[in-house]
């Protein structure tokens, strides 16, 4: 089965730009091909022209072909493509059609009017395959984000597609899982499918691709391998292990397992020289007014169920740029529900600026809590008049927005911005809003590099204005930009200390996986058996390379 | 609304480790239920009411009616308080019994029927593929909708947009919740396009079996029947008042 698109154009109706220009490339069985690119880039654009959505569920004009086999997708009958293709949708909870794990796999198998003994003999292979036999009869609304990853991507691979297209796979899910995913990812390209990965948070994925194709502005910049391309990600959001530079290389490396292969022999002598040890970076003690206070906080949601947070006790100052991370189900969305009064703890107490916190209504003084699903956040119609409910001010909703160079979204329906674009509105507009206290559930989910840089201006920002914010997530990227770190684990804080300090002490938890800098010192510490400065950024570690070299 | 929405949801939630029954069974004894709500005859409600607490007991449903309850409080508390400033304490106990065997009765059978062999068994009765499919699709969508509606309501009251008066808000919380739906179902509908719903007549990987629960719960309710015709000869009452059953 090979696939080839040539020359492929895409014009969304009532638009002016294409979002696809002559777009051609081929991928053969075998191949994991990841496909990159900014927002707005035409990555969704592409894959949806692909899997047969774009025209059957949006209108656009489309030119150009896409064949399978030299037939091409327009002749197929829809019977035909979902037999060659499998889909893997950006957010899977919405793209289930059913209760439990097992009839959800067998959905698409029905429609296809197999017989029974193969429907069965698919399924069994299915679970075996991507090892989730234990998930079988759980109910879907009560897995995890990864576990829920591996099902869709079980429900794609069932009737075994020749092409398996994943739209932003492991934009949701953590660390631990996004390792194992792609390395599955791998496999199942290696057994003679076609994989077709359209994500932007590359840290791990990149490193396993085969090929890698860049987008941007409906453009192929890009095709081939992943090396010979990584410069032109820059502007995207290259793997932080790329973002090291080392005097004896002047190829950036893709992988941190090659990094340390090579650069450990290299580096050995630097570091070993030095005697060195984390007290390189003499971290000041923040402290100022202490604004938000939990005391012995315990909750569980009914009397027969365990405890979800035990014994929490957290003084918080303004400031600061604080992280709460954990893996799913640790509680961070609890504790955060309960800091803005939704739930009520069972034990212990809130306070805010020494007033104790009852209800929603005198947590919404001084709080303002943007959600995983951010779009809630939002009342529009526009990001424009969005923002003005809140300032009534119209020049300075215009200046914000001119600030944060997102003056082409302003004016834009809500409903018209794609998932990244609407995350980064909402958190836009919530800093804007007069509260001591901001908390942000997951923020960086579907946001890129441009995103991301956009988030960590707002946070300076806020720390300027003496505001506080904290951050439930497990991305290791924004892991260095906080100000202090709490780790929930069994219901407790496990550790609450800066980053630095948590990060470095997180070697052997298998749970939470640190930034890629981290894990490159880490493993250097451990082959040396010394102790190495703790950097925890590609910018420090650099600066200390060219001046010790 | 949200609150509301998620007891609902949780009532009616499939539970995969509970016993199963039959489809035809669940949908035989929702209809029989149904019609002896018609009977205007107290102490057949009543039995009924005790019928339907004790079948919630013995499949372990006690999590699930009780939430089916609480979404039912302000249902119960408006009709109470109506059908006694009209009727008194009878009329009451005659709506409010109703409304316990139609709430408790739903939950048992869709705490006890997967909604995928639901939707077999209306294909299997040759109903079409589209319409056999909504109650499972329903139930997929009540959580999705129920937690939009918690996280509107608390981001809008956070952002200060709960003030006022009910009229002045709601327009606000159904604008997101509308788009929120629509946004939801059309992801739905692409789902159920890419999964090849609809290209043809569907196969089933299995085939939904009778069990033993399924006799207990034919006994019981035809031991209710029993008593009901029993009773009834022998006391030839006027057991059917429709005026009243549509109060």
């Amino acid at each position: 089965m090979m696939l080839v698109v040539e020359n492929l154009n895409a014009k969304y109706h009532k638009t002016k730009r294409f979002a696809l220009n002559s777009i051609s490339f081929s991928a053969k069985p075998g191949e994991f091909i990841l496909v990159a690119g900014p927002s707005g880039s035409g990555k969704s654009t592409l894959a949806k022209i692909l899997l047969g959505l774009i025209p059957s569920f949006e209108k656009a004009t489309i030119s150009g072909s896409i064949t399978f086999n030299d037939v091409s997708i327009s002749a197929l009958s829809r019977k035909d493509l979902i037999e060659q293709l499998g889909y893997v949708p950006q957010y899977p909870s919405d793209f289930t059609t059913s209760l439990l794990v097992e009839e959800e796999i067998v959905f698409s198998l029905e429609n296809l009017a197999l017989p029974r003994n193969k429907i069965n003999k698919l399924l069994d292979e299915t679970f075996e395959k991507l090892n989730i036999g234990h998930l079988r009869n759980r109910l879907i609304t009560e897995l995890s984000s990864g576990e829920l990853q591996k099902v869709s991507l079980a429900s794609a691979l069932a009737a075994s597609p020749s092409i398996l297209i994943l739209d932003e796979p492991i934009a949701r899910i953590d660390p631990k899982t996004e390792i194992e995913l792609v390395n599955l990812l791998k496999t199942i390209a290696e057994n003679g499918h076609i994989v077709l990965a359209f994500e932007h948070r590359l840290d791990y994925i990149l490193s396993k691709a085969d090929r890698l194709i860049i987008l941007d502005k409906g453009k192929l910049i890009a095709d081939g391998d992943p090396k010979k391309h990584l410069h032109l990600l820059e502007k995207i959001d290259p793997p932080e292990i790329s973002l090291l530079e080392f005097p004896s290389n002047d190829v950036p490396y893709l992988s941190l397992e090659d990094t340390i292969d090579i650069q450990s022999k290299q580096l050995k002598s630097t570091f070993i020289s030095k005697n060195e040890s984390e007290t390189l970076f003499e971290e000041e003690e923040l402290f100022d007014k202490d604004v938000l206070k939990c005391e012995n906080l315990s909750f569980k949601y009914n009397k027969k169920s365990s405890l979800i947070l035990e014994d929490i006790s957290l003084t918080l100052q303004r400031g600061q740029i604080i992280g709460l991370t954990g893996i799913n189900g640790s509680g961070k969305s609890t504790l955060f529900k309960i800091i803005s009064g939704i739930l009520k703890p069972d034990k212990g107490k809130i306070s805010i600026l020494d007033k104790k916190i009852k209800s929603v209504r005198s947590a919404s003084k001084s709080i303002i809590l943007i959600p995983e699903n951010a779009k809630l956040f939002l009342i529009g119609p526009t990001p424009r008049k969005d923002l003005e409910r809140e300032l009534k001010d119209s020049e300075r909703t215009q200046a914000i927005f001119e600030e944060m160079q997102l003056t082409d979204l302003i004016d834009k329906k809500l409903y018209h911005l794609s998932e990244g674009e609407r995350r980064l509105i909402a958190l836009v507009n919530s800093f804007q809003f007069e509260s001591d206290i901001i908390l942000l559930d997951e923020p960086t989910i579907a946001l890129d590099k441009n995103g991301r840089n956009i988030l960590l201006k707002l946070l300076n920002k806020a720390k300027t204005e003496g505001k506080m914010v904290i951050i439930a997530s497990n991305d290791p990227r924004i892991f260095p930009h906080l100000d202090r770190m709490i780790v929930l684990r069994d219901n407790h804080i496990f550790m609450e200390d800066t980053p630095r300090k948590v990060l470095y002490s997180l070697e052997n938890q298998t749970d939470l996986i640190p930034n890629q800098t981290v894990r490159f010192i880490q493993a250097l510490e451990k082959q040396y058996q010394h102790k190495l400065p703790h950097f925890l950024t590609p910018s420090e570690l650099n600066e200390y390379l060219r001046r010790e070299l | 609304m949200s609150f509301m929405l998620r007891r609902v949801y949780q009532g009616l939630m499939f539970k995969p480790d509970s016993l199963h029954v039959h489809p035809l069974i669940g949908i035989l004894i929702i209809l029989i239920q149904f019609g002896f709500m018609v009977v205007n005859i107290n102490w057949v409600l009543a039995l009924l009411v005790i019928i339907v607490i004790f079948e919630n007991i013995f499949f372990k449903n006690i999590k699930g009616a009780l939430s089916i309850l609480y979404a039912l409080i302000p249902a119960i508390v408006i009709l109470g308080a109506i059908t006694y400033v009209f009727g008194g304490w009878i009329l009451v106990f005659r709506v409010l019994s109703r409304l316990l065997i139609g709430g408790l009765g739903f939950s048992l059978f869709f705490t006890l029927t997967n909604p995928s062999d639901l939707t077999r068994f209306f294909e299997n009765m040759r109903i079409n593929s589209k319409i056999a499919l909504i109650p499972s699709l329903a139930l997929i969508m009540i959580p999705r909708i129920a937690r939009d509606a918690e996280d509107t309501f608390t981001t809008l009251r956070l952002r200060g947009e709960m003030k006022g008066g009910f009229f002045r808000w709601l327009p606000k919380v159904l604008a997101i919740l509308i788009a929120s739906i629509i946004y939801r179902s059309e992801f739905l509908a692409q789902s159920l396009y890419f999964k090849g719903f609809g290209i043809q007549k569907r196969t089933h990987y299995r085939s939904v079996r009778f069990a033993l629960n399924d006799l207990f719960r034919v006994l019981v309710w035809l031991l209710f029947i029993a008593l009901f015709v029993t009773f009834y000869c022998l006391n030839k009452a006027n057991i059917l008042n429709f005026p009243l059953i549509f109060i």
